[in-house]
């Protein structure tokens, strides 16, 4: 294997395995299922349950 | 930091103003309801940074749905420093409703004059300055659209933000203004309470929240109630209250607005255009005219039929031998949409040319990584931008002009004798954009009934990302096939998505989710030019979206998919013709046989797996269909030249050629994958607006709904199964009728031995 050949291999698995972590990181934010603005006050946010009328 | 809250009646134009000061594209529409929750921004054109909160649009400040709570909630407990209350000069009265409930809260406040552009433009006025001093709080005429009068806006929110403002009301000369005073010195007493005024009135009007803060209250309104007794609302406080108010309202500002132009009929511009687009019996016929226009514009690769009715002679336009060879058709002209598709497809074969004589001294198994797998996955659907970007240019078009408004109310005739409103047609509206927004919006409905079947089919409204798969899929029926035209298929699966949902809502609302569909009242915005801002704000979202997708799901997935197919179960490196023998190829074949039923299962060659594994790769991001099979084509297509990333709809072609799969089957591919479980995104959305139960049934809904709907088409389209079909169905019926009248004779015989 040349240079490139293990660049392109360390490139995929970096695209891979970066592209997994942002997805669940974005979910552990909530975003996705939300409006991604402040959570506070949103009488939807699963975080308030008390606030839902 | 000081914090502006931008507050209206539905589509008064608070998102606009939002987006106009705080630089954000947040989605803007021309119907009532699009914001659903708060939004947040910067201005900074100010001494100091302000933070912009746009607040949902409501009529009232009463707490009856979920858009006037989190208005109410967010004014009464966040205490923004200004509210700007976004007012729409066109309908004045009735925005000014919600203007006298505002100005009883102790906050300071200051009345935007909204699309006073508009008035000017029907020929009508309104006097700023007397409305001003009659109602008592500072009012600046704007325009959020063109940006007319924002600054001015700005600077007087800015000063008015430093003074304290004690709430007022417009009910001094009420009939229950003594009982709202007492309330209030009540109130007031007790210390705990801010904003007096504002909760004395609403507790008057009875109001839910109120009854339950301050129950000891409550006999003191009741025994007001049992010596009074109007003419007309009796004892019902809140009609009082709100007669009051309208009394306030016509009797101070119907001399500050001069009406606009109207013919002898009292016809305005937009009333004249509505007789005909919203016409009983025109106006479904006119909107199916419309989307078809739409389609064969991005779609046709005959536009306007001048080929088929021989205007355009053979090889009129084919620029054959030129560099722009394919862009035009041959005897005929295509549509912009197909222009700007064949130019992007000829770039990215090019751009792959020179990345491959690039690596000419690498393996082989380098170069069919980055070409088939990193670009074959990645051009395939990237062609399709264009034609993604036109489409949603025209429906941004409909929708800024305010026709989408009216496509709802349209619709509403339908969908109504079906049990859902035109009201939850306005999400799945937004459903041909985002599913993940469009459930979002669902939030709206308050019935939870009409909310999950709402819910539940915005996936069957095709989505950007599920484009691709069907221009691809169609054009590679034309292409291989020679028969019909892409933007009629395309068309033709946009109404069977459209067709699915209705039939799925009857048969939820007559199976478990019985109970009428909630009144839908929604006021027709006037129709406008859309402005060219907008719409170039939505094609950059588009974009944007597009291009981070691109380069992150289906990229990753590409590689991965690339692997798994190039790979053994022993991880040795196969070459292109054994992909049979692949991860990939012992996965799909297992699931294979499920999909025999919807034709693209065990039927097909030995490379029908392909499909199967396309459907599921859609599962992460729909664009994933596409570009999984642009990933494989390349490799699996015997005398195919690998090492060639291949366009979206050559990729289609080259694996009906390998695996000989029909036209049916190809439908039925469509609409399998148009009806399932949507994206991850779309599904965690799904889950956090549904509950636990309701969402595992819905899971299992899209299955079941994409497992009939394309096992009807295959068996339809394939008259041996159709007369299987045939059969059994006449054999059931049979039985059914030999065994009731078996059964009757014997209830008979129970009833007279009663």
């Amino acid at each position: 294997m040349n240079i490139i050949e293990i660049l392109l291999i360390i490139a995929c698995a970096l695209i891979v395995i970066g592209t997994v972590i942002g997805a669940v990181i974005r979910k552990k934010k909530g975003r996705g299922g939300c409006c991604g603005a402040d959570c506070k006050s949103c009488t939807y946010c699963p975080k308030n349950n008390d606030k839902k009328l | 930091m000081l914090k502006f809250a931008l507050a209206g009646n539905p589509n008064s134009g608070k998102t606009t103003l939002f987006n106009n000061l705080t630089g954000s594209t947040a989605h803007v529409g021309n119907w009532p309801g699009v914001t659903v929750d708060k939004k947040e921004g910067t201005y900074k054109k100010c001494a100091e940074p302000i933070s912009i909160v746009d607040l949902p649009g409501i009529y009232s400040l009463s707490p009856y749905t979920p858009e006037e709570i989190i208005t109410r909630n967010f004014i009464l407990d966040e205490q923004p420093d200004c509210v700007i209350n976004i007012v729409d000069a066109t309908n004045l009265e009735r925005n000014l409703y919600l203007t006298t409930q505002i100005m009883e809260i102790d906050v300071p406040m200051i009345i935007a004059l909204n699309m006073i552009d508009e008035v000017k433009k029907s020929g009508a006025t309104i006097d700023g300055k007397t409305m001003e001093e009659k109602i008592g709080i500072p009012v600046v005429e704007i325009s959020a659209l063109k940006g007319i009068g924002i600054d001015l806006l700005m600077k007087r929110a800015y000063e008015v933000c430093k003074e304290k403002r004690k709430g007022t009301t417009v009910l001094k000369n009420s009939a229950l203004s003594h009982l709202i005073n007492d309330v209030k010195i009540a109130l007031s007493g007790s210390g705990k309470v801010d904003n007096p005024l504002f909760h004395a009135i609403k507790l008057v009007e009875m109001d839910v929240l109120e009854k339950e803060a301050h129950k000891e209250l409550i006999k003191l309104v009741d025994d007001f109630k049992e010596t009074f007794d109007d003419d007309v609302f009796g004892s019902d406080f809140e009609a009082v209250v709100a007669d009051s108010r309208y009394k306030y309202i016509s009797a101070n500002f119907s001399t500050v607005l001069t009406k606009p132009k109207s013919d002898d009929k009292g016809f305005t511009k937009s009333d004249k255009i509505d007789l005909i687009l919203t016409h009983k019996w025109w106006g479904i016929p006119i909107f199916l005219i419309i989307m078809f226009a739409v389609f064969h514009l991005t779609f046709s690769e005959d536009l306007f039929y001048l080929g088929t009715l021989g205007i355009i002679p053979d090889n009129f336009v084919s620029l054959k031998g030129t560099i722009f060879e394919g862009l035009l058709g041959s005897g005929a002209v295509n549509s912009p949409g197909v222009i700007l598709f064949n130019f992007l497809d000829s770039c990215t074969g090019a751009l792959n040319d020179i990345i491959v004589a690039a690596m000419e001294n690498n393996s082989q198994w380098a170069v069919s990584l980055v070409s088939d797998g990193i670009l074959g996955g990645i051009f395939s659907i990237l062609s399709f931008l264009p034609q993604i970007l036109i489409l949603f240019l025209f429906f941004s078009i409909l929708e800024d002009s305010g026709y989408m408004a009216r496509a709802a109310f349209i619709l509403d005739r339908i969908f109504r004798k079906f049990g859902l409103s035109g009201r939850a047609f306005l999400p799945m509206i937004m459903g041909f954009g985002c599913s993940v927004p469009a459930m979002i919006n669902t939030r709206t409905l308050a019935d939870e009934n009409e909310r999950t079947a709402t819910i539940r089919v915005i996936p069957f409204f095709s989505c950007g990302a599920k484009l691709p798969i069907l221009t691809a899929i169609a054009g590679g029926i034309v292409m291989q096939f020679g028969v019909g035209n892409a933007d009629v298929i395309t068309y033709s699966m946009y109404i069977l998505g459209i067709t699915v949902a209705v039939l799925s809502v009857m048969f939820m609302k007559n199976t478990t989710m019985k109970g009428d569909s909630s009144p839908f009242i929604m006021e027709l915005p006037a129709y406008h030019s859309p402005q060219f801002k907008n719409l170039m704000l939505h094609l950059w979202d588009k974009v944007k979206h597009f291009i981070k997708k691109a380069f992150t799901i289906i990229l990753a997935s590409s590689i991965v998919i690339w692997f798994i197919s190039h790979f053994s179960w022993n991880w040795e490196y196969l070459p292109e013709k054994q992909i049979n023998e692949s991860i990939l190829a012992g996965i799909g074949q297992l699931i294979q046989p499920i999909f025999t039923p919807l034709g693209f299962g065990s039927q097909l060659k030995s490379f029908g797996w392909v499909f199967v594994v396309a459907a599921i790769t859609g599962l992460i991001a729909k664009e994933n269909v596409i570009a999984t099979l642009g990933t494989l084509a390349a490799t699996i297509s015997s005398g195919f030249v690998a090492n060639e990333a291949l366009g979206g709809i050559d990729s289609v072609t080259q694996i009906i050629n390998a695996t000989e799969i029909t036209i049916p089957a190809l439908l039925a591919f469509i609409a399998f994958n148009m009806t399932t479980i949507p994206c991850f995104a779309a599904v965690a959305t799904a889950k956090a607006e549904l509950s636990k139960k309701r969402f595992n049934y819905t899971l299992l809904f899209w299955l079941a709904v994409s497992y009939i709907v394309g096992s009807v088409i295959y068996i339809t389209g394939s008259w041996w199964w159709s007369v299987f079909i045939f059969a059994v169905i006449a054999f059931v019926t049979v039985i059914g009728i030999v065994l009731k009248n078996r059964y009757k004779p014997a209830v008979k015989k129970q009833k007279e031995n009663n």
